[in-house]
């Protein structure tokens, strides 16, 4: 499929407002096309095409919208359909950023990062990994998840959405947007290659890929986000002289923009490498034996590719605190990871777990990456100890609350007698299993969904993540008022909302 | 000192004679030209035949015939040593060159702090990352580190012993080796490691993958306790060139030439950047000296390209000994070595079996057959033998020292081990 062609189905995709029927056409065009053939341009261009549509419907609810606008955007799309390495490379190019003490480029340079980034979520973060047949009805569950959409009320995302791209004019660089100039990389735009021949298989890194394509309304993608916010909270180091004030994009250093940066590669090569399969475990339904090895085989490489290109970077820092704590954040991932499904695949059997050890076995897998980053953050600019306390209780309890809110979304959303699929690993869940005991626990797995609903499972877990939400606002308030610091207090309460 | 040379030669061979003395002392003007590392004092060393460096390796009864042979190398590696160090004491001579020998003490402790590094909670994960560091692997890494540190460390006007930080390099050399492994078996497909299953066939490749994960990022954490960012730096790389040599495995060229080169490029981020690196980072540790850097460097180089090409011979000629069928691992991957590319040349029919990797029915035998049948192996023994040079070459540029003498002796076990 030649680049020349693209432009038709970027027509297709502007002029498909609805956000359903556009996810549709979307899915039959992967499926058919080799569009994977040239991932790496084709993505960026659908992209674009997906910042059209959200922006013309923010717009709408918005004041104002500019006929200008559209057309710049439309030249925009053109451009980048043309040119998209050096487009891209252009844009992510700091010293672009136009009048720092403003805080952000032109308007419209800064609409594109703000639905590019937005548009690029990665899947949801309690993403399982589907492919065993025994997990295979959670993996179900997985995908409807996604298709239900973290935000599917239009109000709580709308809330959620504009509390995010507020929150990234503030830092004036899109944070998501990042980790594409590592995708985009020659080794990996040989993968994207390779992984179109994976189309029609089960194998999980097709849905990975996918995800960061057009699952633009799922997932938490904004760990960087998080980290670029903490550092222009917490504001110019006080303490070191080698640290200038003029360095300062946005007043965020640009160590701590790379750090922003290595975090969002490690939390992508992770859930690349989740999606790993076990090939003893191979049914006949997962598409051939000799595709999935290969997607493992894919699998493994862009994974290592991008811990490696994360290894360096923090190398780049020239701070063995921030490598060390880093590397200690990774070593936490894979423990949790490891222990991700094996309390999947026992819980719906035999004996669940209670809720301390689900959530350390959350922090671990979901917390210990943010929290440890936003304390680097802190290193990196030379706060003291507190600063760096602070910000990592910041980061682990804002994490845990947005993964409670995450596995709340079924319970709360889906009218009763609807049946949605969930996890069993989920908090009001495995709350639920605390309370009512072993064997009723037992007696209870087929009407599992409405039972959760009545019983107080839902509302603990609610509790809890209230909890957190307000110990994450505590943390942040010891830091100075700004605007960014504001921006985080948003998220966090944002995180409460149901 | 002559006197208990002679003694000592004399216990540990039974029936020394004068005649292998004469030998000895004309071996020893050949020689004399060691320090100056000219090529014509090479050959009689490289010659070595195969076996008897095994047998000289695992210490067991020498044959009276072969006793001459090597105690003609003991004793020069002697006289070299009273030539350069004057009134060195010197212990048993085969203990001087003896790399393992040399590294032993350091060596012994290496396997227990690597299992501390990988200090986990959950069992299951604790294990799996113990797999591999049960001792039965060559060590041959950790011990390029620990011999370039001392002597290092001697270059620079210091006593021997390794610094801690040192210490530390020469495990994480060893952890992010293993990492490599463990995610290569899972590419690879291979059920087999150093003697017992490999980890994903026993726990599965989801397993597998977050075990060479954890482990690698043990070793970063080591890495950053040391404290210093250009070391960080330096082995940092390390882990870049790992992954991109696995992807340059992926593609393959068209023009010959430029298969070669790629073929070298790859053998360097694989296996040589490790050694290489870890050797700089040892350096950068005692001595300020860029040049010093880059001696240790381009020894660990080019020590590591000669080990991956003996590796690659190895494929080749290995299997038809002891398994009496091509072993041809490579071929079977679709992987074309330095035997294959050097075969190319006179059987142009190689050309598109590499092409195509190999996939085709009868691929995998027809090539092995072609290559024996050409000197491709020989080719690449010699190419190895050159870097082997060079090596000897770049090291000779420090200070003497055992440790200086043991890692040229590295160079000739590299050449001419056989497993």
């Amino acid at each position: 499929m030649q680049l020349g062609t693209q432009p038709l189905y970027l027509h297709l995709f502007i002029y498909l407002p609805f956000h359903r029927v556009r996810w549709l056409a979307a899915s039959f065009i992967f499926r058919r096309s080799a569009l994977f053939f040239h991932f790496c341009h084709v993505f960026s261009v659908i992209l674009l095409s997906i910042f059209a549509v959200r922006r013309g419907a923010e717009e709408e609810e918005e004041e104002g919208a500019c006929v200008r606008e559209s057309e710049r955007r439309e030249a925009a799309a053109a451009v980048y359909s043309r040119h998209t390495p050096e487009v891209l490379r252009l844009f992510s190019d700091p010293s672009d950023a136009g009048d720092p003490a403003e805080g952000s480029r032109c308007p419209a340079e800064s609409a594109i990062f703000c639905a590019v980034s937005s548009a690029v979520r990665a899947p949801v973060l309690s993403r399982l990994s589907p492919g065993s047949s025994v997990t295979r009805w959670v993996s179900v569950s997985v995908r409807g998840l996604r298709g239900l959409g973290l935000f599917s009320s239009s109000e709580s995302s709308s809330n959620w959405s504009k509390v995010v791209s507020d929150a990234e004019k503030i830092v004036g660089y899109p944070t998501s947007f990042m980790s594409l100039r590592c995708l985009l990389s020659d080794e990996l735009s040989n993968v994207a290659m390779h992984v179109r021949k994976l189309v029609g298989t089960q194998h999980p890194l097709l849905n990975t890929a996918r995800g960061f394509v057009y699952d633009s309304k799922n997932n938490l993608q904004m760990r960087g986000l998080i980290v670029l916010l903490l550092s222009k909270t917490a504001g110019p180091s006080h303490a070191a002289s080698e640290l200038l004030t003029k360095d300062m994009v946005s007043g965020i250093y640009p160590s701590q923009r790379n750090l922003a940066e290595i975090t969002e590669l490690i939390h992508t090569a992770f859930l690349v490498h989740r999606g790993i399969v076990n090939l003893k475990e191979w049914t006949v339904s997962d598409g051939p034996l000799k595709d999935m090895e290969f997607g493992n085989k894919m699998a493994v490489l862009s994974g290592d590719f991008l811990l490696a290109n994360a290894c360096t970077g923090l190398a780049e820092l020239n701070d063995t605190k921030v490598v060390e704590l880093i590397s200690s954040a990774i070593s936490d991932l894979v423990q949790g990871i490891y222990y991700e499904n094996y309390y999947n695949v026992e819980d719906g059997l035999g004996d669940g777990m209670d809720v301390t050890p689900w959530e350390d076995q959350a922090f671990l897998s979901h917390g210990a990456l943010l929290a440890k980053s936003c304390q680097a953050a802190m290193q990196l600019a030379k706060h003291d100890r507190e600063a760096q306390r602070l910000a990592y209780l910041y980061g682990k309890h804002l994490s845990l609350g947005h993964k409670l809110n995450s596995d709340l979304q079924p319970f709360v959303k889906s009218r009763l007698g609807e049946m949605t699929s969930f996890s069993l690993s989920a908090a009001p869940v495995v709350f639920h299993r605390q309370i009512v005991g072993k064997e009723k626990w037992h007696q209870q797995l087929e009407e599992l969904l409405a039972a959760v609903k009545s019983e107080k499972g839902v509302s603990s877990a609610v509790d809890l993540c209230r909890y957190h939400s307000n110990r994450a606002l505590e943390a942040i308030q010891a830091f100075p008022s700004s605007e960014a610091r504001s921006a985080l207090e948003n998220i966090a309460s944002a995180v409460n909302k149901f | 000192m002559a006197g208990s040379w002679w003694m000592c030669c004399r216990r540990l061979n039974g029936g020394f004679t004068n005649s292998g003395l004469t030998e000895t002392l004309r071996c020893f003007s050949g020689h004399a030209a060691y320090s100056s590392a000219s090529p014509t004092g090479r050959p009689s060393l490289s010659s070595t035949p195969r076996k008897e460096v095994s047998l000289y390796l695992t210490g067991s009864a020498v044959t009276p015939g072969k006793v001459i042979e090597s105690a003609r190398r003991r004793s020069s590696s002697l006289y070299s040593t009273l030539q350069s160090c004057g009134c060195r004491t010197t212990h048993s001579d085969a203990k001087l060159r003896d790399p393992f020998t040399l590294a032993q003490k350091d060596l012994t402790s290496i396997y227990d702090d690597i299992k501390k590094e990988l200090f986990v909670a959950k069992t299951e994960l604790k294990y799996l990352c113990d797999y591999y560091f049960d001792g039965r692997g060559k060590a041959i890494r950790p011990i390029i580190v620990i011999l370039m540190a001392r002597a290092m460390n001697i270059h620079s006007n210091r006593a021997g012993d390794l610094l801690p930080g040192q210490r530390t390099i020469a495990m994480i050399s060893e952890m992010i080796h293993t990492a490599s492994l463990v995610h290569d078996d899972v590419i690879d497909g291979s059920d087999e490691r150093r003697g017992k299953k490999s980890i994903n066939d026993v726990w599965g490749e989801r397993k597998a993958i977050l075990a060479g994960d954890f482990i690698l990022s043990a070793a970063t954490m080591a890495l950053a306790r040391i404290g210093n960012s250009a070391v960080v730096k330096v082995v940092s790389q390390v882990i870049e060139d790992l992954v991109r040599g696995e992807f340059m495995q992926l593609g393959s060229k068209e023009n010959e030439n430029e298969r070669f080169k790629h073929y070298l490029e790859k053998t360097y981020k694989k296996t040589a950047s490790l050694m290489a690196h870890s050797c700089k980072a040892v350096s950068i540790l005692v001595n300020s000296d860029p040049e010093v850097h880059e001696i240790a460097y381009q020894y660990g180089k080019n020590v590591g390209i000669a080990f991956q090409l003996v590796d690659d011979v190895l494929d080749f000629t290995s299997g038809a000994e002891q398994l009496g069928k091509p072993a041809a691992a490579d071929l079977k991957l679709g992987l074309a070595t330095g035997p294959v590319l050097f075969a190319c040349q006179q059987f142009p029919e190689l050309h598109a079996m590499i092409m195509r990797r190999f996939s085709s029915k009868g691929d995998v035998d027809q090539a092995w057959q072609y290559v024996l049948q050409s000197d491709g192996v020989q080719q690449t023994t010699y190419l190895a033998r050159r870097y082997c040079e060079e090596a000897i070459r770049q090291i000779s540029r420090l200070r003497p020292s055992p440790e200086r003498d043991a890692l040229i002796r590295l160079t000739e076990i590299v050449l001419s081990r056989d497993k």
